[in-house]
């Protein structure tokens, strides 16, 4: 199997991570923040230690400002519904995951707040971000972005919208779901108040975990209490971070997973996976735009500009039946609107999705030849019949 | 390391945190359990170090940690 899903999950996971989900059974087995014996603290060292890794990889001041989450969406949902008051502002883009959208219009459905989608303009940062200007309210408490699109690999302006939030007073935040480990992202050079970061895509840890990364952790409401291992007498959760936003024993095996992960995206460095990855994507677009017959929907990708994102459609098919056929020829690949209407959208795709290459580290661009050669081939049998 | 001070802290994290800090600036630290069970930052932890109480605290304040009660020492 070619695997070409990485906007889902990332596979294969390096073998550092492996070695790290295994250690857990055999020496971090215990619950961590909870006892005081040895086990205890050697796992909680553990945790330690990738929360220390992920501030360093995404500029945050300190480690305990890194929480633990289920995901991306646990993320985002803890930072959404943790700021937002009745009667606030919120503004999103039109190429908003579910995991922005839904929490949102579940509030505005519910008469809590509301809230203004905003155009991205492809050919102009400038425009999108007067754009987001134009619809700050007096009531505006957050901006919500990707920073990039896991459909289209259309990547937002977030440096420029985060000084432009801050000019406005209002706090930022970053759905860094598909850029994580493969875009470089300081939170404090950039100005950045939360970043929403999944742990099983391009930090190759697995699923089952993600971060929220924010120095504005102890004013978030809160979605869950419970134990924390901390002030148990008190009945109230913790003021303090991270434990406020940690209820309950955490997913300790998947986050020594993650603290592998994260080693590996450091030790490799996030630029030269962004390069090669790139170097692929270019592939991919190339040798597809030489097929008469496919669809593509953004210019050629460049590094810097655009993420390792490639939808495309063939002449004839919908994107599920594109994405069967390579499934049968063993490439896997994602069809549908991958949980991201608002951008097929804007694209124009929503009646037929895409089908979506979506490149990781461990790809190459010998495959991207292959996949070509597999898309001529299943037109070629069509003509044939 | 006995009836040496345990400074306590707010969280595990805190607890981790403050005892790379106090090492790096040549303090023995430990982390323990905080025996206060039933204080209000009882089930929680602490450092246990081998240096002046108020120097060790000014090095965890520096860095934003706080030191919540002192036991022993």
């Amino acid at each position: 199997m070619i695997y070409f899903d990485n906007g889902a999950t990332t596979y294969p996971k390096p073998a550092c991570v492996r070695a790290a989900v295994m250690s857990y059974f055999s020496q971090y087995g215990a619950n961590p923040g909870r006892g005081g014996h040895d086990m205890s603290l050697a796992t909680a060292r553990q945790l330690y230690e990738t929360r220390t890794k992920a501030a360093k990889l995404f500029g945050a001041k300190e480690p305990e400002h890194v929480v633990f989450t289920m995901n991306c969406t646990h993320a985002l949902n803890a930072a959404i519904k943790g700021i937002l008051q009745f009667g606030d502002h919120v503004i999103i883009s039109d190429l908003e995951h579910n995991a922005v959208l839904r929490p949102v219009h579940g509030m505005a459905a519910q008469g809590a707040i509301t809230y203004t989608v905003v155009k991205a303009d492809l050919h102009s940062e400038e425009n999108t971000v007067a754009a987001f200007r134009n619809a700050i309210r007096p009531n505006t408490k957050l901006i919500a972005v990707t920073h990039g699109s896991n459909v289209f690999g259309i990547k937002m302006p977030i440096e420029k919208l985060a000084a432009m939030s801050r000019l406005y007073g209002v706090y930022f935040l970053v759905d860094a779901a598909q850029t994580a480990g493969c875009e470089p992202i300081h939170m404090q050079n950039m100005g950045i108040d939360f970043l929403a970061v999944a742990g099983h895509k391009g930090l190759y840890g697995p699923t089952g975990t993600g971060l929220l990364i924010t120095p504005h952790g102890e004013k978030l409401n809160t979605l869950m209490e419970g134990g924390t291992g901390s002030m148990s007498m008190e009945p109230f959760q913790p003021d303090f971070m991270p434990d406020r936003l940690e209820a309950g024993t955490v997913n300790t095996m998947g986050i020594i997973g993650l603290g592998a992960g994260l080693g590996f995206v450091l030790g490799m460095g996030v630029e030269n996976i962004a390069r090669q990855e790139m170097k692929v994507t270019s592939a991919v677009y190339q040798n597809l735009s030489k097929i008469e017959e496919v669809i593509l929907y953004t210019p050629k990708p460049q590094y810097g500009k655009s993420l390792p994102v490639i939808s495309f459609n063939v002449e004839g098919y919908t994107s599920e039946e594109t994405t069967a056929l390579l499934n049968e020829k063993g490439f896997a690949l994602r069809g549908g609107l991958h949980c991201a209407p608002l951008a097929h959208k804007k694209m124009g795709t929503e009646k037929i999705g895409t089908a979506r290459v979506s490149i990781g580290a461990f790809n190459n661009c010998e495959q991207a030849v292959e996949l070509a050669n597999a898309v001529k081939s299943f037109i070629a049998n069509k003509k044939k019949d | 390391m006995a009836n040496k001070p345990v400074l306590i802290v707010r969280s595990i994290t805190n607890a981790m945190r403050g005892q790379k800090l106090l090492e790096n600036q040549g303090v023995t630290a430990y982390i323990v359990r905080n025996s206060d069970v039933s204080g209000r930052y009882g089930c929680g932890f602490g450092i246990k170090i081998d240096a002046p109480v108020d120097r060790a605290v000014d090095i965890l304040a520096d860095e934003g940690i706080r030191v919540v009660e002192v036991i022993g020492g």
